[in-house]
């Protein structure tokens, strides 16, 4: 029972500390499992790393589903997962609420209109940033034009793009 | 009676778009792969293209509020996403939805596959998955740029944020709560130089 209460309160507070998306949290969850708590070896926490960032959806609940999974089970991952989620599930909705209704506000207004390049800027970030993980020789290059260019010319949809493509990649590697 | 068949029908409204929200996240849920920005495009086509849940100016200033709240992108623009649509519960729905494909998965692969991450099969759909990856998320920033206006102050800022993000290594948060200030500082201006 005091390794699920500690599971959830560990995981609440990498949910709430980690801006930035699950990258950010990395490091956050490695200073916990590993280091204060001991529940998981540097080893381990390497391959959860690399499963979590390998299997669909967002880093930072795979790896807390995971290393919940791995120290107590179904129950184990789901404590982590529900603690990862809570502190941002409840301050969206807030905002959320706050947002729609001061939508008329000027001043609401006026951030968003600044914030929306902003947000724009980061999205290309976020493409820069997964493309150094993503280019090692012609080949890639290849497929990023062709994705692109598929996307730019057709209405072909990200799902079946990503779907064609991880089968090619069965072929041709 | 005339009331419970005018009510019925919203109801019913109601809950099918519960599912359809349910549904649309399960399927982005199952598909964002390479972290939460990868989200990005896959929210973009079902819920703005798509459905018309919303329009490309609600679509942004949801990322940007998924951006400023501690938490996944993904859970974040979910749980925006549904609130918007449908309230707390459209909420609620959103966030299981695309949380349940990954949980099942990292159950499944903790099971028996601990190898997953370095069977030669994996590596290499992921060798080939991560630059279409790239290309969905750099044509979601393009699309996104089409619908603002080219306004000497949003270049201005692109540029401003681009360099901070990129040369400065600036965290995302600080550089939105900068923005958040410009945008404030900027109405109190414009308003003072009318009055």
């Amino acid at each position: 029972m005091e390794i699920l209460i500690n599971l959830f309160l560990t995981f609440l507070r990498v949910g709430a500390l980690g801006f930035g998306g699950g990258f950010a949290a990395i490091p956050l969850i490695q200073s916990e499992v590993v280091t204060t708590y001991g529940w998981i070896t540097s080893q381990e926490f390497a391959n959860i790393m690399a499963v979590a960032s390998m299997t669909p959806g967002p880093i930072a609940i795979n790896s807390a589903t995971y290393v919940g999974f791995k120290i107590y089970g179904v129950i184990g991952g789901l404590i982590a997962t529900f603690g990862v989620v809570l502190v941002s599930f409840i301050l969206i909705g807030i905002i959320a609420g706050i947002m729609t209704k001061f939508s008329k506000n000027k001043y609401v207004n006026s951030v968003l209109e600044v914030l929306r390049p902003v947000i724009i800027a980061l999205i290309l970030v976020a493409a820069i940033n997964t493309g150094q993980t993503a280019f090692f020789d012609y080949r890639e290059v290849i497929i990023f034009v062709v994705a692109l260019g598929l996307l730019l010319k057709t209405k072909l949809h990200p799902i079946a793009l990503i779907t064609s493509f991880g089968l090619l990649g069965a072929f041709i590697y | 009676m005339s009331n419970i068949s005018l009510y019925f029908p919203d109801v019913k409204d109601g809950t099918r778009k519960l599912t359809e929200l349910f549904l649309v996240f399960l399927e982005i849920g199952a598909f964002t792969l390479g972290g939460g920005f990868a989200m990005i495009p896959l929210i973009q086509k079902e819920l703005v293209e798509k459905k018309h849940w919303l329009d490309e100016d609600e679509f942004l200033d949801e990322i940007a509020i998924a951006q400023s709240v501690p938490g996944a992108i993904a859970v974040n623009t979910a749980a925006i996403t549904g609130h918007k649509v449908k309230g707390w519960a459209g909420s609620l729905v959103a966030t299981l939805g695309v949380m349940i494909p990954s949980f099942t998965i990292i159950v499944l692969v903790a099971l028996f596959l601990n190898n997953f991450a370095t069977l030669d099969i994996t590596q290499a759909v992921f060798r080939a998955i991560r630059p279409v990856v790239v290309a969905l998320i750099t044509y979601s920033a393009y699309k996104c740029w089409n619908t603002i206006n080219m306004s000497k102050f949003n270049i201005a800022i692109e540029i401003i944020t681009l360099i901070s993000l990129l040369v400065f290594n600036a965290p995302p948060a600080i550089v939105i709560m900068l923005a958040i200030i410009v945008g404030v500082v900027r109405k109190v201006k414009i308003h003072g130089n009318t009055n």
